[in-house]
């Protein structure tokens, strides 16, 4: 059975028995129960109804991603997609009600390029594609057919310098914002004077920490026209810090909201990277720590994985979505955990909060979960939160997407 | 209170042998106890015995996703040896497994079982010597391409 917050409750009255069964009313037993109710107060602070619902399947044939899944809105109809991009290579759309309604091949695509980065599913018979590593974009129909390529790497050798670009590692999030593609570009070849490792890291992080984070490509059916900008996301961090993350991004409303691992900030902006406003996210029950413990570069010679497994216990903000149904956002933060944990319990396992807050970024509540029952994946539909059953529940199925649905009203 | 120290030569002979003994002592009970605890995994998880002589090839998604997938990709070749079987912690969607689907001596392990076992889950092979594992390897991502050379020698000489 999940923990949730109702649940705590019922530890503090366990041990609160134990006591008086133990007979004697003292100074311990009081400072018990204050420390109870003060506790008690905490986690149920919020006047939000959280309730748990059914368990939805899907029978994708795979198992579904969290980065690739989402709703598109056919005519009236809203379907979800899911999308195996490696091993199964196939996008899948279903009904709410879990009727299989289409599935598009992926293969005539990865016969291009080994991995795919992102899709957009723009509706049945149109996706558009973008190839890892490549810089290249891809419109498919529904057959799987390539209709139309975009080769985005002549755009990207900017001021002597060459970029990739990436989409966001969000669930339900991509990088098509109307017309427009924005992604987030990352510095492919760098050369450094200086041949030593520590060095050349060095010079690669001082320029990194400063370049701009998004590109945009606007008027794609005639002469492409590119918009860079956004350089604050690393611009405090100091170049002898190593750090590794994918890119966190997500449109909501024509604004683009940004956030990293290691900031307890989440960055909102226009649609041309200027900044509207800072949201700091505070958890009543983790340490946003991971920005206070990014390795130096000269701790990467002794263990190249220990920024990952900073990564992995120190606490962080993870995932940003937006509820369009009760005009809320929902920020997920992964809780601090101890370092000397097996990797399964620290990278998988690990406990995370929902922090909730309303659309002018007021918290309204926090929920806490065990990341041995879910992940913190969702897709928001109008009849709640449904939230992704981590494969250690154990009502995990192979080969099916299964979700449980929760309200909080 | 004098205060004395002893170096290894300070020791009589019979002592050094003793723990000469006793260092491999401990060593083979390490070794035979990790080859019991992969044999109770492979029996109490899929009813499998572990061969005499076998090479078991772990694929996994920890770590170095460039690692992981040339190892992945080197060993697809491997795929009908009786002498190799294959046990795969990766999630079909950080590793192309598509050549790995319903094969025979390809093992599913979704919840890394394996390292409650107090086997390391990460990407590379094991092999089971006599009835006891002889080689573990570890892929790195420095040295990958030497380790995937030196795994096609030893299964070859299997």
């Amino acid at each position: 059975m999940e923990k949730e917050p109702e649940f705590m409750l019922d530890h503090f009255l366990h041990y609160n028995i134990l006591f008086v069964r133990k007979g004697k009313f003292s100074p311990f037993l009081f400072l018990v129960i204050l420390i109870t109710i003060l506790s008690c107060n905490r986690a149920n602070h919020t006047s939000l109804n959280f309730k748990k619902h059914e368990l939805v399947s899907y029978n994708t044939g795979f198992t579904a991603s969290g980065y690739h899944w989402g709703t598109i809105k056919v005519s009236k109809d809203t379907l979800i997609y899911f999308a195996d991009v490696l091993t199964k290579k196939k996008i899948t759309l279903f009904s709410l009600t879990g009727k299989k309604i289409k599935t598009i091949p992926l293969d005539t695509v990865l016969k291009k390029y080994l991995k795919i980065d992102d899709i957009c599913v723009k509706s049945l018979d149109s996706v558009i594609v973008l190839a890892r590593y490549a810089n290249q974009i891809y419109f498919i129909n529904g057959t799987g057919n390539i209709t139309k390529h975009i080769d985005l790497d002549p755009y990207l050798y900017i001021n002597g310098y060459k970029f990739e670009v990436y989409s966001t590692v969000l669930p339900n999030s991509d990088f098509c914002l109307n017309n427009d593609f924005i992604f987030a570009m990352g510095l492919a070849k760098f050369s450094s004077e200086d041949t030593t490792r520590q060095k050349y890291l060095y010079d690669f992080f001082k320029t990194k920490y400063h370049l701009n984070y998004f590109i945009k490509f606007s008027n794609l059916s005639d002469s492409i026209h590119t918009k860079t900008g956004f350089n604050q996301l690393y611009a405090s961090f100091k170049p002898n810090k190593f750090i590794v993350e994918g890119s966190y991004f997500k449109f909501v409303n024509n604004r683009i909201f940004v956030l990293t691992g290691y900031k307890d900030t989440i960055y909102e902006l226009d649609t041309n990277f200027n900044v509207l406003a800072k949201h700091k996210i505070l958890s009543d029950y983790t340490d946003l720590d991971l920005g206070k413990n990014i390795v130096d570069i000269q701790d990467i010679d002794n263990d190249p994985n220990y920024p990952n497994i900073l990564a992995q216990t120190c606490g962080r903000i993870d995932k940003f979505y937006y509820d369009a149904f009760r005009k809320r956002y929902y920020v997920t933060v992964s809780h601090k955990v101890n370092i000397k944990n097996k990797r399964k319990d620290r990278a998988e396992n690990r406990p995370w909060s929902l922090l909730v807050y309303d659309n002018k970024f007021n918290k309204l509540g926090e929920f806490v979960f065990n990341g041995k029952e879910y992940y913190d994946s969702f897709i928001i539909l109008k009849n709640g939160i449904f939230i992704k059953i981590s494969k250690y529940n154990k009502l995990y199925e192979r080969d099916k997407a299964q979700f449980r649905r929760f309200t909080i009203e | 209170m004098k205060e004395t120290k002893h170096s290894l030569g300070d020791l009589p002979l019979n002592n050094i042998f003793f723990l000469i003994v006793l260092f491999f002592f401990v060593v083979s009970c390490s070794q035979n106890d990790e080859t019991q605890r992969i044999k109770d995994y492979f029996a109490d998880t899929y009813h499998y015995t572990i061969k005499p002589n076998q090479m078991i090839i772990i694929l996994s998604d920890n770590g170095c996703y460039h690692c992981n997938r040339t190892f992945s990709e080197n060993e697809i070749k491997y795929i009908r040896n009786k002498k190799v079987i294959f046990l795969i912690t990766a999630d079909e969607n950080h590793l192309d497994l598509s050549h790995y689907l319903n094969k025979e001596n390809v093992f599913f392990d979704d919840k890394k079982i394996l390292s409650d076992y107090g086997i390391d889950d990460n990407s590379g092979f094991i092999e089971i010597k006599n009835n006891k594992i002889d080689t573990i390897v570890h892929i790195q991502y420095d040295k990958v391409l030497d380790q995937i050379t030196f795994l096609d020698k030893t299964i070859n000489n299997l």
